[in-house]
């Protein structure tokens, strides 16, 4: 090789040969952390997606509750919400209250009829 | 790079042994491969960085490295395609700032008052001329003149044919010999009339 005139500083080249040294441990971790995000970021595309089925599967019901809303008159929708409390969602108060306000609901029921 | 650090470099790479085998080529390449950097036309910052991204492709390719070239070509050919691909990117920049005919200038501007730089005059003459050279042409010239490398080994860093270099490296001496000239009739023209005969 000829002399090029160009010295190089022992010290800058000591310095660059031990951050040379340290791209394989850099790029393993890299790796790693690459891994984890993209876990992570499916992770939270996949929630996101269920959310998403879910809500679009409620969302006929809704519809149709706002149809029938939209078409029922006030003293209707009086009636039907004061039969519909009582007669369809009976199985599923009776689940969640004690006997004993079952059984003072009854009575209250009865007073009023 | 010599016969026995390219083999013990084979051997390990054999042996699945990548991380030995990056190390040795740290070891033995980081110096001239700085060097080449720094000599077409990149100030020391930037090439630490070409040699960073280099040794990065280094590392991520050495398991898949089908030993068709010697390990120092391969390193050659990496780091000469980082350092041109940085050129461009300079002079790119470089030109917001400074008129396209005034680029050569400026990149033999800041190779001569890069710290890493002393020789006399007709070798100073020289690195000023040969930095207005076209990017290809100046990696070519260095290669075979600072380098002294065999022409099948250069056409394997630079992917080009041994007869285009020929012609190639007859232009780089022409056109260095005419500029030098231009500047000032100077002993830098004694520099290359041994090497264009």
């Amino acid at each position: 090789m000829k002399h090029d005139g160009i010295h190089l500083n022992e010290a800058t080249l000591e310095l660059l040969q031990i951050q040379l040294s340290a791209v394989p441990q850099r790029e393993r971790q890299r790796t790693r952390i690459r891994r984890l995000v993209t876990g992570f970021s499916t992770a939270a595309a996949a929630v996101a997606l269920l959310v998403w089925l879910r809500l679009e599967s409620t969302a006929p019901a809704t519809l149709q509750a706002e149809a029938w809303l939209h078409q029922t008159t006030n003293l209707e929708l009086m009636e039907s919400l004061e039969t519909r409390s009582w007669e369809s969602n009976a199985e599923e108060m009776g689940s969640l209250l004690t006997d004993e306000e079952l059984n003072q609901l009854s009575l209250v029921k009865t007073s009023e009829s | 790079m010599t016969d026995r650090e390219e083999n013990d470099v084979a051997a390990l790479c054999s042996d699945r042994r990548y991380e030995a085998a990056y190390a040795l080529l740290v070891r033995a390449q980081t110096a001239p491969l700085f060097r080449l950097a720094v000599r077409m036309g990149l100030d020391s910052d930037d090439a630490q960085d070409v040699l960073q991204e280099a040794f990065i492709n280094i590392w991520r390719a050495l398991p898949n490295f089908r030993c068709d070239s010697k390990f120092s070509t391969w390193t050659y050919r990496i780091v000469a395609n980082e350092a041109l691909a940085a050129l461009r990117k300079q002079q790119k920049k470089r030109l917001w700032t400074v008129r396209a005919s005034d680029a050569p200038e400026a990149i033999a501007t800041s190779a001569s008052n890069d710290v890493y730089f002393q020789a006399d005059d007709a070798l100073a003459l020289l690195h000023r001329a040969q930095a207005q050279l076209p990017e290809k042409q100046r990696l070519v010239f260095q290669l075979r003149y600072f380098d002294e490398m065999p022409y099948s080994e250069i056409a394997a860093i630079t992917g080009t044919s041994e007869g285009g270099l020929k012609a190639n490296y007859h232009h780089a001496v022409q056109k260095i010999r005419a500029m030098v000239q231009t500047i000032k009739p100077n002993p830098a023209d004694d520099l290359l009339t041994a090497e264009n005969e």
